[in-house]
């Protein structure tokens, strides 16, 4: 394995679409951040990690190509002919999609700190210490990552085809982005509204009321776990500085990653390699 | 042209993925028409058009998958190789494909509209939207669809490689939108926040309006509005909201990308080496 591991990543270091990628995260990141500092020259800590909901659309595209081009080459069956274990072949694409997760994850947020170094930009939070909730943040980003890569990893070694692989991997990751969205939008909605109304030309709030699109009892329980546990919601609790429940979140990626990879290598092992 | 226009219909209408899309957007035409029933039981006022043009995101992603899947597969299976060998012009094969994918790109969206109209006019009655402004928004939406075709079909002809071209067309969708979300985010932040405050007497009144420091003056303004109205993933959200206030424009941009895409498209594909 660690033969594998050192091709794998010899050929990583020489793979151009990783830097691309890398440097479109950087740079994104960045003009996010400065288009959030604000006028008292501050930026609250969670938003400077708005690029980290669409980390996994990056790293589809990467790893896509990257794991594809093994079975179009004929990498795949090369590596079995020579006595390599499939269930070794699987873990180190694992690591190694972890790794592309890790770095661009790692790239965002050195993109992010350039554009608050740049305009001197401090970083607050509403509620807690900014330092304690960065740290949070980061481990939460480093799992996230290691869960992403699990599904990316799981879709690109199940699927043959280098397109067909790729184009999976990033309409996954599209659709859980825009799904955690939904889902996030849902449980934002408050339990009870109540309608302004102006009384003397003085501004009143009227009676409350049960707001329609509240979400409540059971599947408000499951929603949240979805937005816990789902990457691209994840990303979006920190950005909004509602990353509150942390041993949730972490727990749910790493089942995530290490139920994907304990599936994914338990097809592997049986999937026709032509 | 017309043969290869033949042909290529008969192999779009026995595409899986072609079948696939158009299976997928009626299935949101049903999940939205479920989700806006649910809303009209909870109380709120429903209209048979709020979500007549949700398909306007979905389509180009429909479109990003079907055309390096399509076009790709003529790459990658020699058969563009084979139509310039039995003598049909590169600039015929360029326009040809275009129209494949901007046919397909309007059945995605009939997919779409016929279910949900239907079952929406049966749900929710008669919508009270005018027909001129769902006819005109009809039109708009044509147009968008065709720039991204155009946009789709110019990257899939120029990298000839199937896997690069589908993920450089959705990673261009996605940054599109992100570009669109957070241009429409910047036009519609209001000049003045109007705050309240607490008298004296405890009553609560309005205060001063402060100025927005994130409110966008003169040519920024005037830079956002022109990327609003020609960048296709603005367009979109235009059109799902019923808000296109400089239609011309809109019309105008298109049009010009459409004649842009498909003369460097066309241009670049004349010289390209086929091997």
């Amino acid at each position: 394995m660690v033969r594998l591991l050192n091709a794998g990543f010899s050929r990583l270091l020489h793979y151009k679409q990783l830097y691309i990628a890398v440097i479109l995260s950087f740079f994104l990141s960045a003009s996010l951040t400065l288009s959030n500092i604000d006028s008292s020259n501050g930026i609250i800590a969670g938003e400077t990690l708005k690029t980290i909901p669409v980390v996994g659309v990056f790293a589809a595209a990467v790893l896509g190509l990257f794991i594809g081009t093994e079975y179009s080459d004929g990498t795949m069956r090369n590596k079995l002919t020579v006595g390599t274990k499939r269930r070794n072949v699987y873990f180190t694409n694992y690591i190694i999609s972890s790794a592309v997760c890790t770095v661009i994850c790692i790239s965002a947020m050195t993109g992010s700190a350039a554009a608050c170094l740049l305009t001197g930009a401090k970083l607050y939070t509403p509620n807690a210490d900014v330092s304690t909730v960065m740290l949070l943040n980061a481990v939460g980003v480093l799992l996230m990552s290691f869960s992403i890569a699990g599904i990316i990893t799981f879709i690109c070694m199940m699927v043959s085809g280098k397109a067909a692989g790729g184009i999976s991997a990033m309409l996954v990751m599209i659709v859980m982005v825009f799904l955690g969205s939904w889902a996030y939008s849902r449980l934002c909605e408050p339990e009870f509204v109540s309608d302004m109304m102006l009384v003397n030309n003085i501004p009143q709030s009227g009676p409350k009321y049960l707001n329609p699109l509240y979400v409540g009892g059971g599947a408000r329980s499951i929603l949240e776990l979805a937005v816990d546990v789902m990457p691209a919601t994840q990303g979006m609790l920190m950005v909004s500085d509602e990353f509150y429940n942390q041993p949730i979140c972490y727990i749910g990626s790493i089942a995530l990653a290490v139920g994907f990879t304990a599936v994914g290598a338990a097809m592997f092992s049986k999937k026709d390699i032509k | 042209m017309i043969r290869l226009l033949s042909a290529g219909f008969k192999r779009l209408f026995t595409n899986k993925i072609f079948w696939t899309i158009i299976a997928v957007m009626c299935a949101l035409s049903v999940f939205v028409n479920i989700n806006l029933y649910s809303n009209m039981k909870e109380g709120y006022a429903v209209d048979v058009a709020n979500c007549m043009f949700v398909f306007i995101y979905a389509v180009p992603i429909g479109i990003a998958v079907l055309c390096s899947s399509y076009i790709g597969s003529e790459f990658s299976d020699g058969t563009i190789r084979n139509k310039i060998v039995i003598g049909h012009s590169r600039v015929a094969i360029y326009l040809t494909n275009l129209a494949f994918i901007f046919v397909s790109s309007v059945m995605f969206m009939l997919a779409y509209v016929l279910p949900y109209s239907v079952v929406g006019l049966i749900l929710f009655g008669k919508s009270g939207v005018g027909i001129s402004a769902i006819a005109l928004n009809f039109g708009l939406s044509l147009l968008t669809l065709l720039a991204f075709t155009s946009l789709y079909s110019l990257c899939t002809m120029l990298l000839a490689k199937k896997a690069a071209a589908g993920i450089v067309c959705l990673l261009l969708f996605m940054a599109g939108f992100m570009c669109a979300m957070s241009i429409n985010t910047r036009l519609e932040a209001p000049e003045y926040h109007q705050g309240y405050e607490l008298k004296d007497d405890g009553s609560v009144g309005l205060g001063e309006p402060q100025l927005n420091h994130r409110y966008l003056r003169g040519t920024k303004r005037a830079v956002y509005e022109a990327a609003n109205d020609i960048l296709p993933s603005c367009q979109c959200i235009q059109i799902s909201r019923y808000g296109t206030p400089h239609t011309s424009r809109i019309v105008i941009s298109n049009l010009i990308l459409l004649a842009a895409a498909a003369v460097v498209g066309a241009a670049a594909f004349k010289r390209r080496d086929l091997k």
